[in-house]
């Protein structure tokens, strides 16, 4: 084994040990990471000579001091957590000391570990990618071990050539191995979400923070639903404490329930259509559904129509739904009839007053609440997403003083006034458009698509009401884009979002391009599971006549490497053990366990003088043993009788050995 | 006749102190019929363990100091012309004789040595289209010093092969030198030794050496380590047919000093470095280590 490194190794060793971590940045905790950039600036001086390899005895105290450190701090997180904060250690640990080649296959393997973590966490086809160099960088630091003097040029070229060669292998294996479930569970990772919280508060929020990301993509069976009929349902805020918007205690134990049992029945009519969804990771249950969806496995319906899915969504995930035209509406109680119009007690009295005004005026409930929305487009409100900020009376000031803001606002306000007038209303959160690409069949659905709006009880049923309509119509029905007049408030601050650039041509093309990949992507290799991977092969060989001939001549290529290992290795011709030699086996290895250990050329005789020096005292028993041995086997002409004879001689001195005698 | 044997080794090991495996071997060499080349640094009883073997034996003994300025005819013989009686008469030389001591082979010229050798090989001469046998037994000893010595003329390996074993004799330990020195066993004087057996029982030795059986298992594991010579790719020179032979013939005949009628790997082992070490290491090398046939030895198990 070689006992030093070449500077290329080294080069390659610090830059696979640096970008392996910065791809854990994210998931791990900041205190790791600087000891990981140490250790990193430790090693890089080292390279340079400026510094000595640290001490065995200050590693390993180090080792174990930060190993119950890293416990003790990441102890919350969970188990999975946990191990893999150690893992990252004893990489950074390994990578410290590292000096011989031995230590260099502990830290590949490692890195692949790490690798396979950064898979969990991510799963798009970039990161993909990014996760394919590191492992290429790994495979670089284990060949530069292997052939340190071929050239860089040679090195890399094997590498790409191997890569390659190798790559069929791996696409073949991921489309034919079967996919079994997962053998261990993932806990969750993410607690910080992307996306629709479940908590809103409108005076609060100074600047929306928009941002390009991808919530999710749809597709229809039928035609897609229209523009403005696309209210991706997925939160319902039922709880106003005179500053936030949020789910009641009730509502939360009804999601729980139903999580656990099989969901809300409804009695829908009048299937449409029905749509398939492919979700991003979001860490929580919800699932946007349009109205009104119904889905059969691996979801459940909540009785506000919503859907949720079993199991968090930690990674793309596909759902398919139906939708259909109209629901029978449960009547809602008078317990949750009071729950639907509670509000603070104090506050917002102008707006009180104005609507006591309104009805004073002889107007009917539901032609105050129109007064409202009438207002919302005629007066002077404006939508922006940079509002300015509201104080304690949050309606009031809104109403009447600022005039501006963006959904959550103005569907706040709305319900707001509903619920004074009594009537039961609640705040719908979820997300509006998304674009259609009609070459690819698509609905693209991002962050910035997040919606808020209100719905109200009338006639028996719940009516959706989008007061957000009334200000800005084009956010219905155009999209965000368009009902921002200044469009530089549009994605202000992602000047690198492709989405921002979308007017050029070239780019909106590469864009939409990048966006069909993407969902391919999503569709055939992040939830390729076993349906997908029957559908595939079955459809396969009903077109393709020659894949089952492929079968066929792969299934004997098999069969032939079968015969040929058995006539290489001849199981059937394995030499029996003669019984003098299977005693003399069973003596060696009762001697090896006393550390006698006959070497490879030892003869018996030899053996036997072996044994007398390493016990120390004279071994009459095995001398014997030797002698009957060597007659046994060699000596010509033994007659059959004699042969058993001494056989029978060398079981007993066997067994007097083996119980201790000498 | 094992009495005998053990009266020859009491005698052998009280001239040469301390040297019990290499008299073995060497009395197993002139058994098996083989030729025995000693190699070593001077003033290590070369030469006294030749003499004394051949004296024990009751063999009759010449002794050649080979020179860089020998001729073949000073070792085979020569004719010369009788002028009475009108013809050439021949005139035999030292190589007619039981044991001959070719002492410092490798000083003489490559031209007196192959003669030499064709004589070990043939075991007859032929000079002027006149073959001559050489009496029976034929045994040649022959001494060498090591080749970093100045002026001498390595053997090839072709003409090593003639020699069944090649043994050293190595530093007598330090008590078998004190008692060397103490005593009178290594006088200057000229050794004196009782002949011990007569011809006949020298026959029947070797006889009864040739009679000794050699089992399957004990060929397998004899072929085992040609074989591992021949085809492990670690050996520039494998071992030969010839070989393999005289390996069997020596271990008969250690086989035989041990008093057993059948051979076993031990004895295989015991003569091993002496009949392979020259073969595989040839010409080329530093030797006295052995190495070479120690890690053959070692590779190849003699169980299974």
């Amino acid at each position: 084994m070689k006992e030093f490194l070449t500077r290329q190794s080294l080069v390659l060793i610090n830059l696979s040990y640096i970008a392996i971590g910065a791809s854990l940045f994210n998931n791990i905790n900041p205190i790791l990471l600087i000891f990981g950039l140490l250790c990193a600036a430790w090693r890089i001086a080292l390279f340079y000579g400026r510094v000595p390899l640290l001490p065995k005895l200050l590693l390993n105290s180090a080792a174990l001091l930060s190993t119950s450190f890293i416990i003790v701090l990441v102890y919350k997180l969970g188990v999975f957590s946990v191990m893999q904060h150690l893992i990252l250690l004893g990489f950074s640990l390994k990578f410290l000391e590292l000096k011989s080649e031995r230590d260099v296959h502990y830290f590949v393997n490692t890195g692949f570990i790490l690798v396979a973590l950064f898979y969990i966490f991510n799963s798009s086809i970039v990161t993909s990618l990014l996760g394919s160099l590191l492992i290429l960088l790994l495979l670089s630091v284990l060949l530069s071990i292997h052939a340190p003097h071929s050239l860089i040029s040679q090195q890399s070229k094997l590498l790409l050539k191997s890569v390659v060669i190798s790559l069929p292998l791996a696409v073949v294996l991921f489309i034919v191995i079967p996919r079994l479930p997962s053998l261990w569970k993932v806990p969750l990772q993410k607690q910080a979400t992307t996306g629709l919280s479940d908590s809103v508060s409108p005076g609060e929020i100074a600047q929306l923070s928009r941002s390009s990301e991808l919530a999710f993509r749809a597709s229809f069976s039928d035609s897609p639903v229209e523009e403005s009929e696309r209210y991706w349902r997925v939160m319902i805020l039922d709880s106003f404490d005179g500053k936030t918007w949020s789910q009641s205690l009730r509502k939360k134990e009804e999601e729980k329930n139903v999580l656990r049992g099989d969901g809300s029945l409804y009695d829908l009519r009048g299937k449409f259509n029905s749509y398939n969804l492919i979700l991003e990771p979001h860490y929580k249950t919800w699932i946007p559904a349009l109205d009104y969806s119904l889905v059969s496995s691996s979801a459940v319906n909540l009785s506000d129509y919503s859907l949720r899915s079993r199991q968090p969504v930690f990674k793309r995930k596909d759902f398919t739904a139906d939708l259909y035209q109209s629901i029978k509406s449960i009547p809602i109680n008078a317990e949750r009839r009071l729950q639907l119009t509670a509000l603070p007690k104090q506050g917002n009295e102008k707006t009180r007053l104005w609507l006591a005004e309104q009805l004073n005026l002889g107007l009917s409930r539901e032609q105050v609440l129109k007064q409202v929305l009438r207002g919302f487009s005629e007066q002077n409100y404006r939508y922006t997403l940079q509002p300015p900020v509201l104080g304690t009376d949050q309606i009031d000031d809104f109403l009447f003083t600022t005039q501006a803001g963006f959904c959550v606002h103005y569907a706040s306000a709305y319900i707001y006034a509903a619920r004074s007038l009594g009537i039961p209303a609640r705040m719908v959160t979820g997300y509006l458009g998304g674009e259609w690409q009609a070459d690819l069949n698509f609905l693209t659905v991002r962050q910035y698509d997040a919606h808020a709006w209100a719905e109200i009880w009338l006639d028996g049923r719940w009516q959706r009401v989008d007061p957000t309509a009334y200000v800005a119509p084009e956010r219905v029905e155009r999209g965000l884009e368009d009902a921002l007049s200044d469009s530089s408030e549009f994605l202000a601050e992602q000047f690198f979002s492709l989405q921002k650039w979308r007017h050029i041509g070239l780019l909106n093309d590469l864009r939409l391009g990048l966006a069909r990949l993407d969902y391919l992507w999503a569709v055939w290799v992040i939830n390729y599971d076993n349906k997908k991977q029957l559908q595939l092969l079955t459809s396969w060989f009903a077109r393709y006549a020659w894949l089952n001939m492929l079968y066929g001549i792969l299934i004997m290529m098999l069969c032939a490497f079968l015969f040929v290992v058995l006539i290489t290795f001849k199981p059937w011709q394995k030499k029996k053990t003669a019984a003098e030699d299977r005693l003399y086996l069973q003596l060696q290895v009762y001697y090896a366990k006393l550390g006698i250990i006959r070497a490879k050329g030892q003869t018996v005789s030899d053996y036997a003088e072996k044994i007398r020096r390493g016990i120390n005292r004279p071994t009459p028993l095995f001398d014997d043993f030797a002698v009957n041995y060597n007659r046994l086997k060699y000596q010509a002409g033994l007659s059959t009788e004699q042969r058993n004879k001494l056989l029978k001689q060398q079981q007993l001195i066997c067994k007097q050995i083996r119980s201790g005698k000498h | 006749m094992h009495n005998k044997i053990a009266e020859i080794f009491k005698q052998l090991n009280s001239i040469l102190l301390g040297k019990e495996p290499q008299t073995k071997l060497a009395l197993v060499c002139l058994l098996a019929d083989g030729h025995l080349l000693i190699e070593d640094l001077p003033g290590m009883g070369k030469t006294t363990l030749a003499s004394a073997l051949a004296q024990t034996l009751g063999l009759d003994y010449r002794r050649v100091q080979f020179t860089s300025d020998m001729l073949p005819a000073d070792i085979l013989g020569v004719s010369i012309f009788d002028a009475v009686r009108q013809q050439f008469n021949f005139h035999q030389g030292p190589v007619f004789c039981q044991v001959l001591l070719a002492d410092e082979i490798n000083r003489a010229s490559p031209k007196t040595q192959s003669a030499l050798l064709e004589a070990m090989e043939e075991r007859q001469i032929s000079i002027d289209s006149d073959s001559y046998l050489l009496p029976v037994p034929f045994f040649v000893i022959a001494t060498q010093n090591p080749l970093d010595q100045a002026g001498t003329f390595p053997l090839p390996e072709s003409q090593l092969d003639r020699f069944m074993m090649r043994i050293a004799l190595g530093y007598p330990d330090q008590e078998a030198e004190l008692a060397m020195l103490k005593g009178e066993t290594f006088s200057n004087k000229k050794l004196n030794l009782n002949a011990l057996i007569d011809l006949d029982t020298l026959f029947a030795m070797q006889k009864a050496v040739r009679a000794v059986q050699a089992g399957d298992n004990v060929l397998h594991y004899l072929l085992r380590l040609i074989n591992e010579s021949r085809y492990s790719g670690t050996y520039a020179n494998p071992l030969s047919p010839r070989c393999s032979k005289i390996l069997l013939q020596a271990a008969k005949a250690m086989a035989f000093i041990n008093q057993r009628d059948y051979v076993i790997p031990e004895d295989i082992q015991a003569v091993f470095i002496a009949v392979t070490d020259h073969r595989l290491v040839g010409i080329s090398s530093n030797h006295g280590d052995n190495v070479l046939s120690r890690t053959l030895l070692d590779s190849v198990d003699p169980l299974a």
